[in-house]
Formats: C-alpha cells, structure tokens, sequence
C-alpha cells in the first residue's frame, strides 16, 4: 500500500508538469488561432465597408462629396491590403476607386499590382489600358506581350501562385515515376517520371527565362509630376523637358536610399526621389 | 332631404359622428398655441430703439420656430433672436398625478421708428413646421424729440463720389455742449448706413483698448465700441466736446446712394438726489436728440474703357510690386518660385494678381507659367502671390519687368507700375525632347479575355482626363474572395516537392540496399548449406566427417569478414592434427566435433547478421 503510495506520490508532479505542458500548449495555439481569426473578421469588416462607400459614391450626385467617398474606399481598401488581404479583386478595386478620384499614378500602380497577382485578370488588364490612355502619348508603357507570352499562353491564363502549385504537383508525380522505375524497374514509371518532369519544366521555364531577361524591380511614379534629374541631387540638371506625370512605369535600375535610378520603358534612363515613386512589392 | 338621407342611411349619419368625434378628439390632444404681443414701456420716440417680443406658448420643444415680421413704414424692425423656456408643473388630483410641459419661445425685435406719429404694427408670425401662430396687430404712438442746439452729429463726407472696391475712411463726429459732459446719462447713435451689409461693407474696425475714450454705435451686428478722440472747439461762442472716430468701408454696389443722416439720441439729468449711501443718482431727466445731414454718396464702377490688361481689381493710391525668384541660376526647364508682393493704399483683401502669360509680363515663349491661380495672402500690409514659372528658352537672360496696374479715384485714371527685372542666368539642359521620346509599340491583343481591350493608337491624341468611357470601374463585392490572404495555399507547393524529393530518396535507398540484401541471403544460403553438411557428418567415417567439418568452416569463414578466428583456427588445427596423423593414429571425439563445429557455424552466422 505504502509503495503503491509512494509511486503515485512520485508520479503525481509529473503528470501536473505534463497536463500544465498541455493546457499551457493549448492556450497558445488559442491565442494564435485567435489571433488570426480576428484579424480575418477585421480584414472582412474594413472590405464591408470599402465595398459600402464604393457603392455610395456611386450614387454620390455632388462630385465633391463622390470624390471624398472615393478617397475613402480607397483608403479602407489600402487597409484591408496592409492588413494581409492579397489578391487581385482587392487590388483592382482599389485601383479602380485611385481611378475614380483621378489619382492615375496610384490607380496603375494598383493594376499592376493585380496583375501580379493574377496576369489572367481581365478587368484589371483592361482598365490598366484605360488609366495609360490619360498619360501623354510620349510616356513609355511596358509592352505587354513579349516571345515567352505569346509561345507559353498558359502563363496568361494561370495566375504565378496557380503556375506555382501546377509545376510542383508534376514535379511530385514525376518524383512518383521515377521512384516507380526505380524500385521496380519498367517502362510505365519511366514514361510517368519523363511527361511529368516535362510537363513541370514547361511551366516553370518560362518564369525562368523571363526573370533571366529582366530581374529589375518594376515601380509606378505616383507624385503628380516628377522632375526626372540626370544624378542623385535635387539641383541636377532635368533630365527631360517635360516632369514626369504620376503614372509612369519604370524599372529599378539602383537604389540610393532617398533617389532611384529607373529605367524607362523606351530605354532612357533618370534619376527620381524615391518619394515620388511606388515600387510594385510595396504594400 | 337631408333627414331622409340619414333616415335610410343611418351608417352615414354614424359616419359624421365619428368624423366630428375624433376631430373634437384631436382638439383636445393639447391646447392650441396662443401668441402675445409685448413691447417695452413707453413713450415711444422717433430714432430709439424698441423692444418688440413675440410670445408663443403652447409649441413643441422641437423644431426652433422661425419669426417673420414686415416692418412698418417708416420704421425698421429687425429681428435679434428667438428664445426658448420650458415650464413643468405636477398637480394631483384624486390621487392621480398629472404632469404638464409648457414650451414657450420668443420672438425678439428691435423696432426704430424714422418719423413720428401713429405706427401700426402688423401681426408678427412664428412658424414651427405647419403651425403658424401670428399676433394682432397693434398700433403705437411716436413721439418727436425736438432737435436741440447743443448736440449735432455727422458722417463725413456727406457728398462724395467712390468707386467700387475702394476704401473709404468715413468718419463719424458728436458734437456736444461742453456744459452737457457730466449730464449724458446715457446715449444712442444710429444710422442707416451702419445697416445696409450686403452694400457697404465695413473693414477691420479699430478695437478700443481698456480704459480708453470710446464711441458706442448701433450696426447690424450689435452695438460696437470704437476708439474716439476727444477734442475742444469753440462754434458761435459755444464751447463744444467733439468726439470722433473713423471706419473703413468699401462699397460693394454701384449706384446712387441718398442715405438718411446719422442720428443720436440721449437722455440729459436735470437734477441730481442723493441716496441712502450719498451716492450722486438722477432725479430727473430729459431726452436729447439730433440729426446729421443726409449722406449723397455716388458709387461708380472703375472704368472698363482704357483698363489695362494688368489690372487686377486694385484700387486705391500708390500700389508697388516687387518680385523676386528663389534661384537665379537654373537649368533650362527648373522650376522657379517668384514670389509676388503687392502693397499700397487700397484694400488688398480683394485685389488679385493679372495673368502673367501676356504682353508686359512674361513671353509665353520663353516662360512656362503653372496655371493654378495663387489665391495669395496678406503679409505684413502687403499682398503675397507665389507662383511657379519654367525657363523653356536657353536664351532667356532675365526674368522681364511685370506690368501691375490699378484704378487711382483721386486722379480718376489707371495708373501703372513695373517691378524690376531679375537677371537670370539659363543654362542648358541634358534634355530629350517629347518628339524624341517613343511610345512603345501598341499591345497585341490579348490572347485570353473574352472582350480585349481597345489599345491606342500611337498617334492617338490622348484622352481628356476623366473620360474613361471604356474601362470597367465595376468593383467586387464578393467578400470571401477579396479578404483572401496568402497562407495555406502558399505553402502547397513546398509541401508538393517535399513530397516528390522524398520519394525520390527513397527509391534510391532502396534501389540501395538491393546488392547488400542479396549478400546477406547468399550467406544465409550458404550458412543453412554448410550446417546441414556439418550436421550430416554424424554418420560418415570419422576421418570423412572431420574433413567435410573442416571444409564447410572454411567456407564459412571465406565468407564472414568477422569470423572468429580465435576459436576457428585452433579447431581446424585440431581436425587437422587428426585428419594428418602417421597411421591414423589420433582418435577423434565425433559427436564433440560436430557440438562445437555448430556453435562456431552459429558464431559466424551471427556475426554476419
């Protein structure tokens, strides 16, 4: 009795230790999940309300008032973005409210943030058209196809993360082939590892070649005009007769802090304060 | 008729009953509103303000009622604000309590009557949304205060001729008997003039510091103190105070003005008591009054024929510009700040600044000028103007004297003034010009969407902002869709080629392994094969059974590489021995050799496990 005593006694901080271990596991996973759920719900209720103010500026008759709701579902929108939301609806639609409040730097710079996401986006795309139709015709815009667009269609119509998922569920069946030939050498596991590791190179090298061609940042002027300077210094010579209208697209060629230098889509080259600019990896 | 109708129809005469019922019932819901008229104590004198109330009780707490009056002729009234009070009384009756709400709002008025005699006051009304409650109307007596002597009072000038946005001192001068100074007990200055806003607009009046000599005027806004000075002068050998101060005003109507004269009336003590403390009160007193000469003022236009083209509404006397530039050595192209300044006598508040973009400013040709039109502000008497101008010429050596004119009235002609020219030194620019800069190729239509898009043309003049006549500014709504977040989905490609590398180590440990499985089996093989010929032995010839013993250990250890050559080896010396003996003379223990010979098969067999 006594040493059934003694072996309970003795087993009993343990198993306090273990079941503390447990609960205090548990109420970590809570507060995280928690956590997360919440933000959800707080994400869902400032879209709620982006969509709402949307609607009524819509229905706005003053302008005033219209664009003030807009500059406000914009903003919600924005918030709903820096809060985690990411994907191409909630882009384009604040894109599309930047449009409606004729800040077209912001506006293309929310298309091609959508466009990013998901390049099969037709309503972004179009609108992306519509919104470089307001800048001067001697603004340079991106070409929008290039060899690798127009040989592997499948790129316009995935979006990268769906492109992602597609190249690695081939690379696992083709693993799965291969692993067949292996353990039990034959044709059949030979020919699944062959299509599938074909099937996965067709899909990623695309991306690949593209990003071999151009791995620069890409960016949108947002500033209303921007006085593109031939160096790094605010009293450098302009580099062009005309400032710069928000809206132009570039690339990055160097990042000195408060100055980039970009890169035109006709090939010339500036240099602009980074205030000015909103590169498209940015919130 | 009637009768029989009823009598045939008893419903309709049921109906009429209720209908007359619930009116009678509606009716006595709450009591009707009632309306008083009160005015203040009279007499009532010509140029002295009086207090009119309108009193309606009965109302609800909510919406404030409007007030509406006509005035009288020859009177003004004007309305000074609306003042609400609510009463609650509790009775009980029979053990009931009955609490009750009273609202009650006023109507207050200030009626001043420009002539004597008979005034009729027409019913006043208040609205409170359908309900509109109206006094009766009331008549009351004006009584003439005769002028006298030792008062007069003026605006000055009486007759003058001004233009529109001009600044206009006016001043305003009491004339009173020096014997008067310690008598006035209390006085009211009026003039219509002070009241017309939307005509003559007064600007910036002094304020009156503590303790100093002030003038109190009537105005549309209330009664205001003005600083006056206080001076002596001596008319027809009467000794007068003359207390005067000036305003600044500006018309903003042209036109003939004919303004009734100022007016002042005040209340002189004729004799003095005094009081329990030996406090000096009034005992007796009597009014005082006087009228200043009607003013003919003529509000003109500035003239239209001869205005010059920089004339900016500027009107007045000895107007200057003055400009200067925040750099003077630019790139052609750099923005330059000039900033603007505008002073003289005049009212800056409404000038402007002219259009630079013309002859006598800065060449269209060689400026670029930002189109926002800088509202400016008032710094230190003087306007301030910023605005922002490009170079666009190489050649350009100075930024050119602006032409700035303005309306005098004294001489009645524009006058005109130039700022100094600012030399500038321009230097060129690492400049590409919009011609050399391509647009790039049109987009080939899109391969995917179902409507793609229509794409500009090159030479396509581009669109007028705000036409977006093609874009879809549709937004989505579906809620599940837009608060999607990068995270599970993300990491499905990672779990995905964890998986196949997975798989592929796998097969090849496996695929691996194979060459040392068939080793181990083999030796398996071979074990089971020798230690059945060990076993065996057990029935041959002594001398046979060690020789198969002995070549079944060494097959055995050819193929162990841990064979326990410590005990194997003294025991095939041992068969050996035997085997080999001249004669055939060793005796071999069989049974002992075949035990032990197992167990060393059982030793190497482990060990090769």
């Amino acid at each position: 009795m006594s040493q059934h005593s003694r072996l309970i006694s003795g087993l009993g901080p343990a198993r306090y230790t273990s079941t503390r271990a447990i609960w205090a596991a548990l109420f970590i996973l809570g507060v995280l999940f928690g956590d997360s759920a919440m933000a959800a719900d707080e994400i869902r209720d400032t879209i709620e309300e982006g969509i709402e103010t949307y609607q009524r500026a819509m229905r706005a008759e003053r302008r005033d008032e219209r664009m003030a709701l807009f500059a406000r579902s914009e903003h919600l929108f924005s918030d709903a973005i820096e809060r985690g939301a990411r994907n191409a609806s909630i882009e384009t639609n604040r894109a599309n409210a930047a449009l409606q409040t004729a800040r077209t730097g912001h506006a293309i710079w929310g298309y091609r943030r959508a466009l990013e996401i998901d390049p099969s986006h037709t309503q972004a795309r179009r609108n992306l058209e519509q919104a470089r139709t307001r800048l001067p015709d001697w603004v340079s815009t991106p070409e929008s196809s290039g060899f690798a667009d127009t040989f592997f269609f499948w790129r316009q119509a995935l979006s990268p993360s769906e492109l992602r998922l597609w190249a690695a569920g081939c690379f696992a069946l083709a693993a799965l082939g291969l692993a067949i030939a292996l353990i039990r050498p034959g044709l059949t596991g030979r020919l699944i590892a062959l299509i599938f590791s074909l099937l996965w190179i067709g899909l990623l090298a695309p991306g690949w070649i593209e990003q071999q061609k151009e791995s620069r940042p890409a960016g949108v002027l947002i500033a209303e005009e921007t006085i593109a300077r031939s160096a790094d210094a605010r009293h450098a010579p302009p580099r062009f007769t005309e400032p710069l209208p928000a809206g132009t697209e570039f690339l990055v060629v160097e990042d000195r802090q408060a100055w980039l230098e970009i890169e035109l889509h006709n090939g010339r080259r500036a240099w602009v304060p980074a205030s000015a600019v909103a590169p498209l990896n940015q919130p | 008729m009637g009768s029989n109708i009823f009598h045939h129809h008893p419903f309709l005469f049921l109906l009429l009953g209720l209908v007359l019922g619930s009116s009678g019932a509606s009716r006595a819901e709450g009591p009707s509103p009632e309306a008083q008229l009160r005015l203040a104590r009279g007499p009532y004198y010509v140029s002295e303000a009086i207090e009119v109330h309108l009193q309606v009780t009965g109302l609800q707490r909510s919406p404030e009622p409007s007030c509406h009056a006509n005035p009288p002729p020859g009177a003004r009234l004007e309305w000074r604000g609306t003042q609400p009070s609510v009463s609650s009384s509790m009775r009980i009756e029979g053990g009931q309590v009955t609490r009750t709400e009273t609202v009650t709002f006023t109507c207050q008025f200030v009626l001043v009557a420009s002539k004597p005699g008979r005034l009729r006051i027409d019913p006043l009304e208040m609205r409170q949304g359908t309900v509109q409650v109206q006094s009766e109307p009331h008549a009351i007596q004006i009584e003439s205060i005769p002028l006298d002597a030792r008062l007069r009072i003026e605006i000055l000038p009486t007759a003058t001729s001004m233009v529109l946005g001009q600044q206009v001192p006016i001043r305003i001068e009491w004339w009173l008997d020096a014997k008067l100074d310690e008598a006035i007990r209390r006085y009211s200055i009026r003039s219509p003039l002070f009241e017309m806003p939307d005509t003559f607009r007064f600007l910036d009046d002094a304020i009156a510091s503590r303790n100093a000599t002030t003038l109190q005027i009537q105005t549309s806004e209330g009664e205001i103190a003005l600083p006056a000075r206080v001076d002596t002068r001596i008319e027809n050998n009467r000794e007068y105070l003359v207390l005067s101060t000036e305003r600044n005003m500006m018309p903003l109507q042209s036109g003939q003005f004919e303004i009734p004269g100022i007016t002042v009336s005040a209340e002189e003590v004729t004799r003095w008591q005094r009081d329990l403390f030996g406090s000096r009160r009034p005992a007796a007193s009597r009014r005082l009054f006087a009228e200043g000469e009607p003013l003919d003022w003529t509000v003109n236009e500035a003239p239209a024929a001869g205005q010059p083209e920089s004339f900016a509404g500027a009107i007045g006397q000895g107007f200057s510009l003055e400009v200067s530039a925040d750099r003077s050595v630019v790139q052609r192209g750099d923005p330059i700040e000039l900033t603007l300044v505008i002073q003289g006598q005049g009212h800056l508040g409404t000038i402007g600044l002219p259009k630079l973009d013309r002859a006598g400013a800065l060449p269209v040709d060689a400026f670029r000028i930002s189109h926002k039109e800088p509202t400016g502000k008032i710094v230190d008497g003087a306007k301030q103007f910023r605005v922002h101008v490009r170079v666009l010429d190489d050649s350009v050596r100075e930024i050119p004297a602006i032409e700035y004119a303005w309306f005098d009235p004294e001489k009645d002609s524009y006058q005109t003034t130039r700022s100094r020219p600012i030399a500038l030194a321009v230097r060129p620019a690492d400049i590409i010009s919009a011609a050399d800069v391509v647009r790039a190729a049109p987009p080939e239509p899109s391969q995917g969407g179902p409507n793609p898009p229509p794409t500009p043309a090159t030479t396509q003049p581009p669109v007028a902002p705000g036409i977006l006549s093609d874009a879809d500014l549709s937004i989505d709504v579906q809620i599940d869709r837009l608060a999607l977040q990068k995270g599970a989905s993300a990491n499905a490609p990672t779990l995905l080629y964890g998986f196949g590398i997975s798989l592929i180590t796998a097969a090849f440990l496996w695929r691996g392994s194979a060459h040392w499985r068939r080793k181990r089996n083999s030796r398996r093989v071979a074990y089971r094969k020798q230690r059945a010929v060990i076993e065996s032995c057990s029935q041959d010839d002594p001398q046979e059974a060690l020789r198969k013993i002995a070549a079944a250990l060494r097959a055995l250890a050819s193929e162990s590489t841990t064979a326990p050559y410590s005990e194997l080896e003294p025991f095939l010396r041992e068969c050996d021995d035997i085997l080999y003996a001249p004669n055939g003379s060793a005796a071999a223990n069989l049974p002992a050799q075949i035990q032990r010979a197992l167990e060393l098969a059982e030793a190497m067999m482990r060990d090769m496990r």
